[in-house]
C-alpha cells in the first residue's frame, strides 16, 4: 500500500497529510508514492533522519522557513530531464529551467552545509551551472550566449549592423544562419548535460526527500509528536492523543485526554459506556500505526510499535450505504477480511468497533466470542470493542473508566459532559459493562416520559 | 510624432482593437518604433493568445511585433520557441495559458515575436506588477475588444483605441460604431468613495439612495438582471439610482426606458464593456433622459484608424479622421500614413 491509498482509506490521516507544507511538486508526488514500510531498518533510518531535522528546528526555528523559501523557488524539471535522457535536444526554456534549478540546488547545498544537514546527499551541480553559465554571471537567466561560439557572435554583430542599416533582407538571412548555429550550440549543450543527468536526477530526489523530512519534522514539532521505537512483541503508547480531534477540541477551548495503552500479540476487549471514546481510541491507534509505518512521528509522549503488514479495521461509520450494503453486511465483510488476512499468516493490526452491535445481544455476544477466539488462536494484535456484558472468551480486558464521581452542586449538561468522563483505560478481570446509558441520556436532555419508560423496563429486567 | 510624448507620461498602457485588423498591432509597432530610442525601459505583453503570423479568422497577414534591443516581453512557451529575435529568458511565471506557461524575456537585438499573455484580469495585474518590478518605465498590453472585458479598462493607466475599415467599409457607419464605443468609454465615473464601495460588489442588483453617501448601498434582493422581469418588488423603492455590476443587455435598457421615472434613473455599471446592448437601444435610453455612470473608467488617450480593410478596400483616411475628430475631443491618428 502506498500513502495515497492510505489517506483515501482513512480521512483522519488525510487531514494530517494535507497540512504538511510541501512547496516542491516532486516532494508531494514522492510522499504520496511512498510505501507502508514494515522493514525495521528502513523505518529506523527514516526516524533518525526526521529526528535530526527536528533537532535542527528546535535549535533554530527559522531554518524551516529559510529552507521553505528556497524550496518554493524550485521548478519541476522532470519533463526536461525526461527529454534529455530521450536524446532530445533541449530548447532555451528547458535549458533555462535546468540552469535555474541547478543554481537553486547549489544554494540549498551550501545552506545544508552551513547548517550541517547531513540527512540527504545533494550532488554537486556546479559543472551543470558552469556549462549553462559561460559568462559566470550566476544569474538565473539563459540564452545561447555569444561566448559559446565565436562564429555566432560574429553573425549577431552583423545582424545588429544590418538592423541599423535597415537592410531587412540581409538581417533575415543572417538570422537564419544564427538560428542554425544556435541549434548546434543547444545540441552540444544537451550532450554535455546528458553526462550530468544522473546527478541532476539524484538532486531532484535528494531535495524532495529533504523537504519530506523537513515537513515531517515540522509536523512533529508543531503537534508535539514523539519518535517511535520498534518492538517485536508489543505496542505501547504513553499519553496517546489524536492531534486532529485535539485541534478541533481546542477551538472549543476543550482538551483531549491522552490515554495509555499496551497491546500484545493477542486480542484485547475494550468495554465502556456510550460516549466513553472507544471509537476514538480505535481510530487514534490506527492513525498512530499508519503514521509510524509511513515514517512519521506519532502523537504520544512515548511510543513503542510493533510492525505489521496491514492495518485492518471495522468501524461502524464506514460509508457503505453508498455501496448498497446494510451496516451489518458491511461489518461482516470487513470482519471476514480480517479473518482471511489472519488465516493467510499476514501480520496485521485488527481494530474492530462494536462488533455485531446492531444485532440482538445473544447472537451478538456469540459473534464477539467467536472472533476473539480466532484472533487469539492466531496471536493477532487486535482490539475489539463491545457493549455486550456476557462476552466470556478469556482474553485481556480493558474498560474505559467512564463517568467520574460527581461532586454536589455541579450541573452536567450536554456541553460539558465531556469534562466528566474519564477516558483512561483500566485493566479489568471480567466484563463489567457499566450501565450508564440511561444516565447519559438524562444528561443529554432526553424526553422525560421516554426516559421513565426506559427506566421502568430496565428495573423489571433486573 | 503624434502621442508618443503623451504615452511616456504613463507607466502602463493598453492598446485595444475594435475589431480584428483594425491596426492594433500596427499601432503597437508604431509606438515601439518611435519609443525605443527615448532611453526608456519598455515591456510588452498581450491579453490571451494573439500575434499569430496569419490571422486565424480572415487568413490575412498580421504583422508580428517588432521589438528592439533591451526590451522586456512576456509571451507563452509556444510563442517563445517561435520567436525571431535573440533574447534571454529571465523567468518562467506560474501562469499557464493553453499554449504553455508565460516566459519573461529580454531582447538582445532587434527582431520579431508573437505575443500571448494571461487571459484574466488577476493574472494580467500580476504580470504588470512583475514587469514593474523589473524597473520598466512603460508596460504595454496588446488587447482586443472581444477580450477587452477580461482585462483592459481597469488594469492599465491609459488606453488607445484602434478602429478601421475592418469594422465597416462605410465611413459614416464606421464613425457611428466607433463613436458608440467612445461614448461608452466616456461615461461619467462615480465619485471616489462610491467607487471603492461598489468595486467590491460583483453580482446582484443594488440601490444607491444617495450618490454622495457612499456607505449606503442597499441590496434589491434580485440575484441577476435575468430575474429582473420576475421581480415583484418595486426596484425603485430606494430611489432611482441602480447599480448592476453584471451584463447590461437590450432587455435591461428597454425595461428601464419604459419606466415613468426614466428621466431620474441613473444606472451604475461596472465599466463600459458590460454594456452589450445595441447602439439604438443605448441611444434611445439616453434620449429619454436615462443616465449611465461607471465604477471603472479607462483613460482613453488616443484613437488610431486603419483605412485598409482585410478585403483590400481602402477608405479615404483624411475623410475618416476628420469625420471622427468632429465628434470627439480625443485625438485621432492614422498610424499607417
Amino acid at each position: 500500500m502506498n500513502l495515497r491509498e492510505a489517506v483515501n482509506k482513512f480521512p483522519l490521516f488525510k487531514s494530517l497529510i494535507d497540512d504538511l507544507q510541501l512547496a516542491y511538486n516532486v516532494s508531494r508526488d514522492m510522499l504520496y508514492a511512498s510505501c507502508f514500510l514494515s522493514d525495521k531498518k528502513l523505518l529506523e533510518d527514516e526516524y533518525y533522519n526526521v529526528s535530526e531535522m527536528l533537532k535542527l528546528i528546535k535549535k533554530d526555528s527559522s531554518i524551516a522557513s529559510t529552507l521553505h523559501v528556497k524550496l518554493c523557488k524550485l521548478r519541476d524539471i522532470r519533463g526536461s530531464l525526461a527529454n534529455l535522457s530521450n536524446y532530445r535536444t533541449l530548447d532555451d526554456i528547458e535549458l533555462f529551467e535546468i540552469k535555474s534549478f541547478s543554481i537553486n540546488i547549489e544554494e540549498l547545498r551550501k545552506l545544508c552545509k552551513t547548517h550541517r544537514i547531513k540527512v540527504v546527499d545533494i550532488p554537486d551541480l556546479s559543472p551543470v551551472i558552469k556549462t549553462l553559465d559561460p559568462d559566470n554571471t550566476s544569474i538565473p537567466m539563459f540564452y545561447v550566449y555569444d561566448s559559446y561560439s565565436s562564429e555566432l557572435a560574429a553573425i549577431r554583430k552583423k545582424i545588429k549592423k544590418a538592423n541599423t542599416d535597415e537592410d531587412k533582407e540581409l538581417a533575415e538571412n543572417l538570422r537564419f544562419e544564427a538560428e542554425k548555429l544556435e541549434d548546434e550550440v543547444r545540441f552540444k549543450l544537451s550532450e554535455t548535460l546528458r553526462e550530468h543527468s544522473a546527478n541532476i536526477q539524484k538532486a531532484v530526489f535528494a531535495i524532495a526527500n529533504l523537504e519530506i523530512l523537513l515537513a515531517k519534522a515540522v509536523q512533529a514539532f508543531d503537534l508535539n509528536l514523539c519518535c517511535p521505537t520498534i518492538d517485536d512483541n508489543k505496542i505501547e503508547y504513553k499519553q496517546l492523543f489524536n492531534p486532529v480531534i485535539a485541534a478541533s477540541l481546542q477551538k472549543m477551548s476543550k482538551k483531549f485526554q491522552p490515554i495509555d495503552i499496551i497491546l500484545y500479540k493477542s486480542p484485547c476487549l475494550i468495554t465502556g459506556a456510550n460516549m466513553s471514546g472507544k471509537t476514538v481510541i480505535l481510530k487514534t491507534i490506527a492513525l498512530a500505526q499508519y503514521l509510524s509505518q509511513f515514517g512519521f512521528f506519532v502523537p504520544a509522549k512515548s511510543a513503542e510499535i510493533c510492525l505489521v503488514d496491514e492495518i485492518l479495521t471495522s468501524v461502524t461509520d464506514d460509508q457503505d450505504e453508498l455501496k448498497g450494503l446494510s451496516s451489518f453486511a458491511a461489518e461482516v465483510l470487513n470482519v471476514n477480511n480480517i479473518i482471511k488476512a489472519v488465516k493467510s499468516k499476514k501480520i496485521i493490526l485488527a481494530l474492530v468497533d462494536e462488533l455485531a452491535g446492531t444485532t440482538n445481544p445473544i447472537e451478538g455476544t456469540a459473534i464477539v466470542n467467536a472472533l476473539l477466539k480466532i484472533l487469539d488462536l492466531h496471536s493477532t494484535c487486535s482490539i475489539v470493542t463491545t457493549h455486550y456484558s456476557d462476552v466470556d472468551y478469556p482474553v485481556r480486558r480493558l474498560r474505559v473508566k467512564g463517568l467520574r464521581e460527581i461532586t454536589d452542586g455541579v450541573k452536567i449538561t450536554r456541553s460539558n459532559i465531556g469534562d466528566f468522563i474519564d477516558y483512561s483505560l483500566i485493566e479489568v478481570d471480567k466484563s463489567d459493562v457499566p450501565h450508564e446509558a440511561l444516565r447519559i441520556m438524562e444528561i443529554l436532555g432526553c424526553d422525560e416520559e421516554f426516559l421513565s419508560y426506559a427506566k421502568e423496563a430496565e428495573k423489571d429486567k433486573v | 510624432m503624434p502621442f508618443i510624448n503623451e504615452i511616456l507620461k504613463y507607466s502602463n498602457l493598453s492598446i485595444v482593437g475594435l475589431e480584428k485588423n483594425t491596426g492594433k498591432t500596427e499601432c503597437l509597432n508604431y509606438i515601439l518604433r518611435n519609443i525605443h530610442c527615448k532611453g526608456k525601459k519598455i515591456a510588452v505583453t498581450s491579453v490571451g493568445i494573439d500575434g499569430e503570423t496569419i490571422d486565424q479568422v480572415t487568413r490575412t497577414q498580421k504583422p508580428e511585433i517588432t521589438l528592439f534591443s533591451n526590451m522586456f516581453f512576456v509571451t507563452s512557451e509556444k510563442h517563445y520557441r517561435e520567436k525571431h529575435v535573440t533574447s534571454k529568458i529571465i523567468d518562467i511565471l506560474d501562469i499557464s495559458t493553453p499554449i504553455g506557461r508565460l516566459v519573461v524575456a529580454e531582447t538582445l537585438d532587434q527582431g520579431k515575436v508573437q505575443l500571448s499573455g494571461p487571459s484574466d484580469t488577476t493574472n494580467l495585474k500580476s504580470v504588470i506588477k512583475y514587469l514593474k518590478n523589473l524597473d520598466t518605465d512603460l508596460c504595454m498590453v496588446d488587447g482586443a475588444l472581444s477580450r477587452l472585458s477580461l482585462a483592459a479598462p481597469t488594469v492599465t493607466d491609459a488606453m488607445i483605441l484602434s478602429t478601421g475599415a475592418a469594422l465597416s467599409a462605410n465611413i459614416p457607419q464606421l464613425v457611428r460604431y466607433t463613436m458608440y464605443v467612445v461614448d461608452r468609454i466616456n461615461l461619467q465615473q462615480v465619485n471616489n468613495q462610491l467607487h471603492n464601495t461598489l468595486s467590491s460588489i460583483s453580482s446582484g442588483l443594488w440601490a444607491v439612495p444617495d450618490m454622495n453617501k457612499s456607505d449606503i448601498v442597499l441590496p434589491l434582493n434580485i440575484d441577476s438582471v435575468l430575474a429582473l422581469s420576475k421581480s415583484k418588488e418595486d426596484i425603485f423603492r430606494y430611489g432611482s439610482n441602480i447599480y448592476i455590476p453584471g451584463m447590461i443587455s437590450d432587455k435591461v435598457l428597454l425595461m428601464l426606458k419604459s419606466q415613468k421615472n426614466i428621466a431620474d434613473i441613473t444606472l451604475i455599471i461596472k465599466d463600459f464593456t458590460k454594456i452589450f446592448a445595441q447602439p439604438e437601444t443605448y441611444y434611445a435610453f439616453m434620449a429619454k433622459g436615462g443616465k449611465i455612470m461607471v465604477v471603472d473608467k479607462p483613460n482613453l488617450i488616443a484613437i488610431t484608424v486603419n483605412p485598409w480593410s482585410p478585403s483590400g478596400y481602402l477608405l479615404n483616411s483624411n475623410e475618416l479622421i476628420s469625420q471622427l475628430q468632429a465628434k470627439t475631443d480625443i485625438p485621432v491618428y492614422n498610424i499607417k500614413a
